[in-house]
């Protein structure tokens, strides 16, 4: 199932128009994918079916593996290895056993080994627990922020345009966007600096790069590889009342730094107002060609330097500065610190079982002689070289 | 770096002679002595190699195509030399094993030999965690094929214990690539190709040693084929999914 969520085309993971380009290229193949539920794996009612099943299987399994770690314990088991004797117990004691210590009848060693594989499955209980508990409360979108720009949780600035499932109790400003392109190609550095302010706190400066994001409550802010340049406009209504308006341009990282021109066409609606833009951005000097039209009438149409106004009727705009954007994702996700107390239980866990291996020797006198046994783990080569060797020693005649 | 290619061909001979000169029932024998030597010879210039192009570069060489085979390579035969020294019945191993780190460190070669400078989400010491224990758990898993199939079989017994290890190794590289996309993106799980299919090998590695438990999965051949469809789910997830699909990996890494 993990290779088909990886391999099949997900409707979670493709983009919208990679979504539309998928069911109408491949129209038949996508409906029958759709009809048996592998068109969205993860997140459906079979995969979370399974899930449990998984999970009352490693509960049953680890019920049965605790039985019998506490038989090989005990030593309830048959052993794996046994040894007779007559007289006296030899000078030479079996492998892995101290004939010095307090109990010289029965020693267990390597005991956290029992326990490792038990851990491991239980940290992939956790896991799973943690995956389905983080399905029902994480967020995750995508917002443009342009230098100067002020973001408080509206919801229209994410790319869904939807509320994230807790207030966002934070006030943020980009302060500086830090952006060199090496080459024309490849990123030097890459860093926006912000202030930011959350619930009762004082304004604090922070900055987030890739790999470093930026917490804010139960928020994270984090860095996508994504600018460009945004034109600032100051959109002025009848009423006196303003509002800035930031529209961002997509930008090669080989232009970036040099002399540049954009060109982007878009309705844009405003006050329930729906207005045709075809919009050019000139970096050098800094312009803005605007065309307006509604419904065929045009509005404006003519270039625009800082601090010009284009009376569009409705509303007037004012052509401010050109600044740099970038792209950042904002989340909720508190499945993580479990997932990652799972993935650390699972490994220690492994380790465990890895590393310590568990050898149960006894070494006891019987009526006329003794006997040793020892139960250990099937594959315990150093054990088996070492009870060889041991029995050598004892067939060897005394010197 | 002109040096590279009859450097690395050079270590591509070391390992052909070494595992042919290992081919012998007796592995303490001179011819068997002096392939030890060629091969320990080998792993020295290849690490050596690989020190001087991060020095070099100034950044860890395991971003292009190229770095990334030679350094599993290189991963593929430390791990067989260090195994070996601790469990002198892998030698033998080596008859498998270096032939085919002498076939990835060649395949290396086929890809640009340049230097690329690291992209911001790469530039973090969770890619040499990341990349670290992807190489090892490649090493031991090869080792494990290696033991259970060269023709002597004198690590067979072990093959279990070295495919546990690759799976301990390969799980830690799930979970520290899961961390690092969790600061990265944000994210730590979007069931993108690459982690999918190394989730679907960490399992394939799970039920292979599930199925070790029963005696008659772990002894003669069965044993040890048992362990090849893991190991080339492991192979295909590491080279061969960036060609078919499109995933963040082959975004970042690769070029």
């Amino acid at each position: 199932m993990c290779l088909a969520a990886g391999t099949l085309p997900q409707s979670a993971r493709l983009s919208p128009e990679a979504q539309t380009g998928w069911d109408t290229e491949w129209a038949a193949t996508a409906s029958w994918l759709d009809r048996l539920g592998l068109s969205q794996i993860v997140g459906s009612t079979w995969f979370a079916g399974l899930c449990v099943a998984l999970l009352v299987n490693m509960a049953a399994g680890m019920l049965v593996l605790l039985g019998r770690k506490r038989a090989f314990y005990r030593g309830e088991t048959s052993p794996q290895y046994e040894l007779r004797g007559h007289g006296p117990r030899p000078a030479a004691p079996p492998p892995f056993f101290d004939p010095r210590t307090a109990d010289a009848v029965c020693q267990v060693r390597g005991i956290p080994g029992l326990f490792g594989s038990i851990l491991f499955h239980f940290g992939i209980a956790v896991i799973v627990l943690a995956g389905f508990w983080r399905g029902a409360a994480d967020f995750s979108d995508y917002l443009e922020l342009s230098v100067g720009e002020v973001f408080s949780g509206r919801p229209d600035k994410f790319q869904r345009h939807q509320p994230p499932p807790r207030p966002f109790q934070a006030r943020i400003r980009l302060d500086r966007a830090e952006i060199t392109v090496r080459d024309g190609k490849y990123m030097g550095a890459f860093r926006g600096h912000f202030s930011y302010q959350t619930a009762g706190a004082p304004v604090r400066q922070a900055s987030v790069a890739v790999n470093h994001p930026l917490r804010l409550g139960d928020f994270a802010l984090y860095l996508k590889e994504s600018f460009g340049y945004s034109a600032r406009f100051e959109r002025l209504r009848a009423d006196g009342s303003s509002a800035q308006l930031y529209i961002h341009f997509d930008v090669d990282r080989a232009a970036w730094g040099k002399p540049w021109s954009g060109k982007k066409a878009q309705m844009l609606r405003f006050d329930g107002i729906p207005l045709d833009y075809r919009m050019v951005l000139h970096n050098t000097p800094p312009s803005f060609d605007l065309r307006v039209e509604q419904e065929g009438r045009l509005l404006f149409n003519g270039r625009l330097r800082p601090g010009e106004v284009a009376d569009l009727g409705v509303y007037k705009l004012r052509f401010q500065e050109i600044t740099p954007w970038m792209t950042f994702n904002l989340t909720l996700d508190r499945g993580v610190a479990p997932m990652f107390a799972g993935f650390i239980i699972t490994l220690l866990g492994f380790l465990l079982h890895l590393l310590f291996w568990p050898r149960r020797v006894e070494w006891r006198t019987t009526g006329d002689g003794w006997v040793a046994r020892a139960w250990v783990r099937p594959g315990d080569l150093h054990f088996e070289q070492r009870w060889r060797a041991w029995q050598r020693q004892l067939e060897q005649p005394a010197a | 770096m002109s040096w590279l290619s009859p450097l690395q061909w050079t270590i591509v001979t070391a390992y052909l002679l070494a595992g042919a000169g290992l081919a012998h029932r007796d592995s303490g024998s001179q011819r068997a002595q002096w392939a030890m030597r060629v091969a320990v010879s080998g792993l020295l210039l290849h690490a050596a190699m690989v020190l001087v192009r991060g020095v070099h570069s100034g950044q860890i060489p395991i971003v292009t195509r190229y770095e990334d085979f030679t350094v599993d390579a290189l991963a593929m035969v430390a791990v067989w030399f260090f195994a070996q020294w601790r469990w002198p019945s892998l030698r033998s191993a080596g008859v498998l094993l270096l032939p085919v780190a002498a076939v990835v460190s060649a395949a290396a070669l086929l890809y640009s030999q340049g230097i690329f400078p690291m992209t911001p989400a790469l530039r973090t010491n969770w890619l040499v965690i990341h990349a670290s224990l992807n190489s090892l758990a490649l090493g031991f898993a090869t080792l494990a094929l290696a033991a259970g199939l060269q023709p002597q079989r004198n690590g067979a017994p072990l093959v279990g214990r070295l495919l546990s290890w690759a799976f301990l190794f390969w799980g830690a590289m799930v979970a520290a690539g899961s961390y690092w996309a969790s600061i990265a993106w944000g994210r730590f799980w979007g069931w993108d190709p690459i982690e999918c299919w190394s989730l679907g090998t960490l399992l394939a590695y799970a039920f292979v040693l599930h199925l070790r438990m029963r005696p008659r999965w772990r002894e003669g051949l069965r044993g040890a084929w048992v362990a090849v469809p893991p190991f080339a789910l492991m192979l295909f997830t590491t080279y061969g999914l960036v060609f078919v699909m499109r995933s963040v990996h082959g975004r970042y890494l690769f070029q």
